[in-house]
């Protein structure tokens, strides 16, 4: 089976061409969804939503370029274990999210949650250029606990209202 | 034998050749249409007094047979006019013979009983069901399920639609809330299979409503759908481009509409629902109703649920990583967004040229609906990709749901999660799937629960079930369950727990076919009856009232009376009965029209001349 790279005939690389990528998969759903096509190929319009998905998001992204060097950190608890120093950050940062209950508090610690998570799989990215991969996934799964916390947020925010 | 068809003049060829045609259905919680493309335009079908806004409504007689469709009880009233109008027509026959009028009954499609314990109704709901049955509703000494009720609203827009184009229709698109959970999308699809209706598609009202602006104004861009209607409110954001409309996510209140600002006037004002929902109605275009009630009373009664729309529409902006200003127009759907302060409010957080008010908010639903079932029978190059509204899941130790395919996934969509055992030797998992957002089962919607069973001996950790989550095109989901070592496989179609099982459905299916034709045999005759039944009171009561009628009319027209009476009494063909029907006309033509002709003078000699 072709990876979601390959089903897209694209460079498995981080940047990608993103309007390329939305053109591909609309020409694609037109062939292949079950409103156009017969219902046989209703598994490749799954695949074919499932490998855009996970393309066209950052995060997503990340993790299937990190999983085809076979580290998955989305589906696979124990693959990596974060440092002790992120864990740390982390339990900090989640009792700061149960005590917050102002809402331009929580927007502002939202928006700098966000641009770390931003960071940190940028970060990711350029070790798992440099192939250091083990420091990718790091880097990677600390992204997720920040993302899993920036959910959490929205969580708290919606019982403020 | 063959039959020669004959075509009739002024019909449209296209349905003629065609095998198919697919119709259109907004079947709504107020009202419903129906539709078709034709001519690359959109037709709605009518009924006979040319409307073609079909009021949501059944109405049963004592025996639990239905009356009619789509007629509203309480809007024959004045009975004054309703005799100058159509004095053929009498409504106290009809309005007696109705014992139960069920309206809004999209709000109850797929709930059970514990579902509406507290809900106000204006119909009575069986009290013997179990908790977690689907409800059912008393109407003369039957109990039907909503599924019922909507059936025969489905059933009606086919005739409408089957009488115009003179051709048989057996599939349809229905539109649906996004926000309609699994058990209320199946409802749907069983009320139309029991109206003899096969649905191609369930779409999503406000995807319909995009796909219909869409389509109408070549728009490409970004577009927000505000789509607050009688019984529900979504809102759904799309990107359109080329054709293909791809919704890029969907939020909502399955339990916040119209209907809740009638009862919150209803409760304010000491009023009944019609009139508080004429006062609502009115309040959209004056500023004052009812003599002290004002609009500004109003929308403060109305403020808090109206902010909750904002609330959802504000998070769905903030979830697509989209600011408000790369959403290129809001179209707005639904009779609840002509209430001015719903306007005012939405400019507020868009700007007020992008609020696209200048399009009929009741058809346009329907107009989408109509549009997506040319597309599918026509394999146009119109595509609409949609997603679902709600996450689904499992239950996990502890009550916490893992969720399986998040909400606003595109569908068609699948996804397989592994699952083991916790303790040694354990021969048999439990799978428990929910649906919602909320972290624990408890507060989610229970989809289905089901057993995977004769796993083999084997040390706690070992055992691999694989789970998998498929959501078709209709956003329905099917979960299938594989044992990995033995490969025992499993595959359920997921019913809410408290649904029909199977061998319901199909007797209910088996007594639609069987009653079908006794069905519509019966329900005419009924009809006719009702019909003859009326024009004998006019007669009886012109009878009465009329001074001058001379002794050799008189006795003509009580024998024809007689005759009528005695065909009804013994339920006689319906032939027979309108035939008796027809000379009793025939026989008391004068004496309606001298009755009319009394009428019209009078209300005449108490005018003056300019005012006639």
């Amino acid at each position: 089976m072709k990876n979601f790279f390959e089903l897209f005939a694209l460079k498995p690389n981080f940047e990608i061409d993103q309007i390329e990528l939305e053109k591909k998969y609309l020409d694609f759903q037109k062939q292949f969804h079950p409103d156009i096509s017969s219902s046989a190929d209703i598994e490749k319009s799954i695949a074919i939503n499932e490998a855009y998905k996970t393309l066209s998001d950052d995060f997503l992204r990340a993790c299937y370029l990190l999983s085809l060097k076979n580290i998955d950190i989305r589906h696979d608890e124990k693959a990596i274990k974060p440092s002790t120093e992120t864990l740390i950050e982390i339990l900090e940062l989640q009792e700061k999210i149960a005590e917050i209950s102002d809402k331009n508090e929580i927007e502002n610690l939202r928006k700098e949650i966000n641009q770390e998570f931003k960071s940190l799989i940028l970060n990711s990215m350029n070790q798992l250029e440099a192939n250091e991969i083990n420091l990718s996934a790091q880097l990677l799964v600390k992204a997720k606990y920040l993302k899993k916390s920036i959910e959490d947020l929205k969580i708290r925010k919606n019982k403020l209202n | 034998m063959a039959l020669l068809q004959i075509l009739e003049p002024g019909q449209n060829e296209e349905n003629q050749h065609n095998e198919e045609v697919v119709i259109g259905i907004d079947l709504g919680t107020t009202n419903s249409l129906v539709a078709i493309i034709e001519d690359e335009k959109v037709k709605f079908f009518a009924d006979e007094n040319g409307l073609e806004i079909h009021p949501s409504i059944v109405n049963y007689d004592k025996n639990g047979n239905v009356i009619n469709v789509g007629q509203i009880i309480n809007q024959v009233q004045d009975e004054e006019a309703f005799w100058k109008t159509s004095p053929q027509h009498h409504p106290e026959l009809v309005l007696e013979s109705i014992s139960t009028s069920i309206s809004s009954i999209k709000r109850l499609m797929g709930k059970s009983f514990a579902d509406v314990e507290n809900e106000k109704l204006n119909f009575e709901i069986d009290q013997n069901s179990t908790q977690k049955e689907v409800l059912k509703i008393n109407v003369g000494p039957r109990k039907i399920r909503p599924a019922e009720v909507s059936s025969e609203i489905l059933k009606y827009l086919k005739n409408l639609a089957q009488n115009n184009l003179k051709t048989e229709i057996k599939k349809a698109v229905i539109t649906v809330p996004a926000y309609f959970d699994e058990a209320a999308k199946n409802a749907t699809k069983l009320a139309a299979n029991l109206a003899g209706l096969e649905v191609l598609r369930l779409v999503n009202e406000p995807t319909a409503a995009a796909l219909a602006y869409g389509l109408d104004n070549s728009a490409e861009g970004i577009y927000c759908v505000y789509d607050l209607g009688g019984g529900t409110f979504d809102v759904s954001i799309l990107k359109m481009q080329k054709g293909v409309f791809k919704v890029l996510g969907v939020a909502g209140d399955n339990a916040l509409g119209g209907d809740d600002f009638d009862h919150l006037i209803a409760e304010k004002l000491s009023v009944n629902l019609a009139q508080a929902r004429k006062i609502k109605e009115e309040l959209s275009s004056k500023t004052i109703a009812n003599s002290q009630f004002t609009r500004a009373d109003f929308e403060k009664l109305i403020l808090p649920k109206i902010e909750k729309t904002f609330t959802l529409t504000k998070n769905l902006i903030e979830d697509l990583e989209l600011e408000s200003e790369e959403i290129k127009g809001v179209i707005l759907v639904g009779g609840s967004t002509r209430i001015p302060l719903v306007k005012e409010k939405l400019a507020e957080i868009f700007s007020q040229e992008k609020i696209l008010d200048k399009l009929d908010p009741d058809r346009i639903v329907a107009a989408g609906a109509a549009w997506q079932a040319y597309n599918l029978s026509k394999k146009s190059h119109n595509l609409l990709l949609d997603v679902i509204p709600l996450s689904l899941g499992i239950e996990m130790m502890g009550g916490i749901v893992d969720k399986v395919i998040y909400r606003n996934s595109a569908i068609p969509t699948a996804l397989t999660k592994e699952f083991t055992t916790y303790a040694d030797n354990q021969n048999g998992m439990k799978f428990h799937i929910v649906q919602g957002e909320r972290e624990l089962a408890n507060d989610c919607r229970s989809l289905a629960e089901f057993e995977i069973k004769n796993i083999p001996a084997m040390k706690a950790g070992l055992a691999r079930v694989a789970v998998t989550f498929k959501v078709d095109a209709d956003g329905l989901l099917t979960v299938t369950a594989e044992e990995k070592i033995t490969n025992t496989k499993q595959e359920i179609i997921v019913k809410p727990s408290y649904s029909l099982d199977e061998n319901e459905i199909k007797k209910m299916l088996l007594d639609s076919l069987k009653n079908s034709k006794s069905d519509v045999e019966n329900r005419l005759l009924i009809q006719t009856i009702v019909e003859a039944n009326k024009d004998m009171m006019i007669v009886k009561k012109d009878l009465e009232n009329s001074s001058t009628i001379d002794e050799k009319e008189k006795k003509l027209i009580s024998e024809k009376l007689e005759n009528l009476e005695k065909l009804i009494s013994e339920k006689n063909s319906r032939d027979s009965i309108i035939l008796a029907q027809q000379e009793l006309g025939k026989a008391a033509e004068n004496l309606v029209l001298r009755k009319v002709n009394a009428v019209l003078n009078a209300k005449i000699a108490g005018k003056k001349i300019d005012e006639i």
